[in-house]
């Protein structure tokens, strides 16, 4: 089977035109294609999302994870900030959420690798492009999350990108080698 | 097509790693899937 590519560069989630809308009503046909509502799929992510797609702020916003044929397979919540006890920006991604077909489909495990990498990759880019940050911060929300990135942690640990990786409670900490500056080029 | 920088093939294989080490079960009990997302929601009520 042909493992599906992905835009590596998320687009952004928006109500004002029309994009939050589309990929909404293509989720709900998903969830309905299995027996089930949108209205009960993810219902504490979905409307968190949703209120950030409201928004139009320069500093946060919700993505989303597309195929060439204009699918979302994929969306979070990103936002960068001035922390206190950081000297650099942190990006802040909270409410990772796959689409319906991922969870009550059947798929193999490059599938899942494959979407699972490409929005988490296509987020931490977003430090290097639209949201300049040399720290990004995961927001894990259950123990089996963090079960689950304890492992990743230590694989994404030994890549010379991050500086350190480290799990410090419900959140995985990356902090990346160098301060990215605003050339996007390399990223494209 | 976007080509892909080196950070998306190291983060692509270091994952393909994880997910081959925790198994997709473990994976699938995150909160990442919506049906969990309500679990969660349900056993928090």
């Amino acid at each position: 089977m042909t493992i599906r590519e992905f835009n590596t560069n998320l687009r952004a989630l928006s109500v004002a035109d029309g994009s939050w809308a589309a990929v909404y009503a293509d989720w709900s046909k998903h969830c309905i294609r299995y027996g089930e509502s949108i209205e009960d799929y993810a219902v504490g992510s979905l409307s968190t999302i949703q209120e950030l797609a409201e928004k139009n702020e320069p500093k946060a916003a919700a993505y989303g994870l597309f195929d060439s044929d204009g699918n979302c397979h994929a969306m979070c919540h990103a936002n960068v900030a001035n922390i206190p006890g950081y000297k650099h920006p942190v990006l802040r991604v909270r409410h990772l959420l796959l689409s319906p077909d991922y969870d009550f489909g059947e798929y193999g495990a490059a599938e899942y690798a494959n979407v699972l990498t490409s929005i988490f990759a296509g987020v931490v880019a977003k430090a290097f492009t639209d949201l300049p940050a040399k720290h990004v911060k995961f927001h894990l929300r259950s123990p089996a999350d963090v079960a689950f990135f304890n492992a990743v942690a230590k694989t994404l640990a030994s890549l010379p990108t991050f500086d350190t990786v480290q799990m410090k409670g419900a959140w995985l900490y990356l902090d990346l080698a160098e301060m990215p500056n605003s050339d996007t080029e390399s990223l494209k | 097509m976007n080509q892909r920088p080196d950070i998306f093939h190291a983060l692509h294989a270091a994952f393909r790693k994880a997910i081959d080490e925790v198994g997709i079960d473990a994976l699938k009990r995150t909160s990442m899937f919506g049906s969990n997302d309500r679990a969660e929601l349900k056993k928090a009520a």
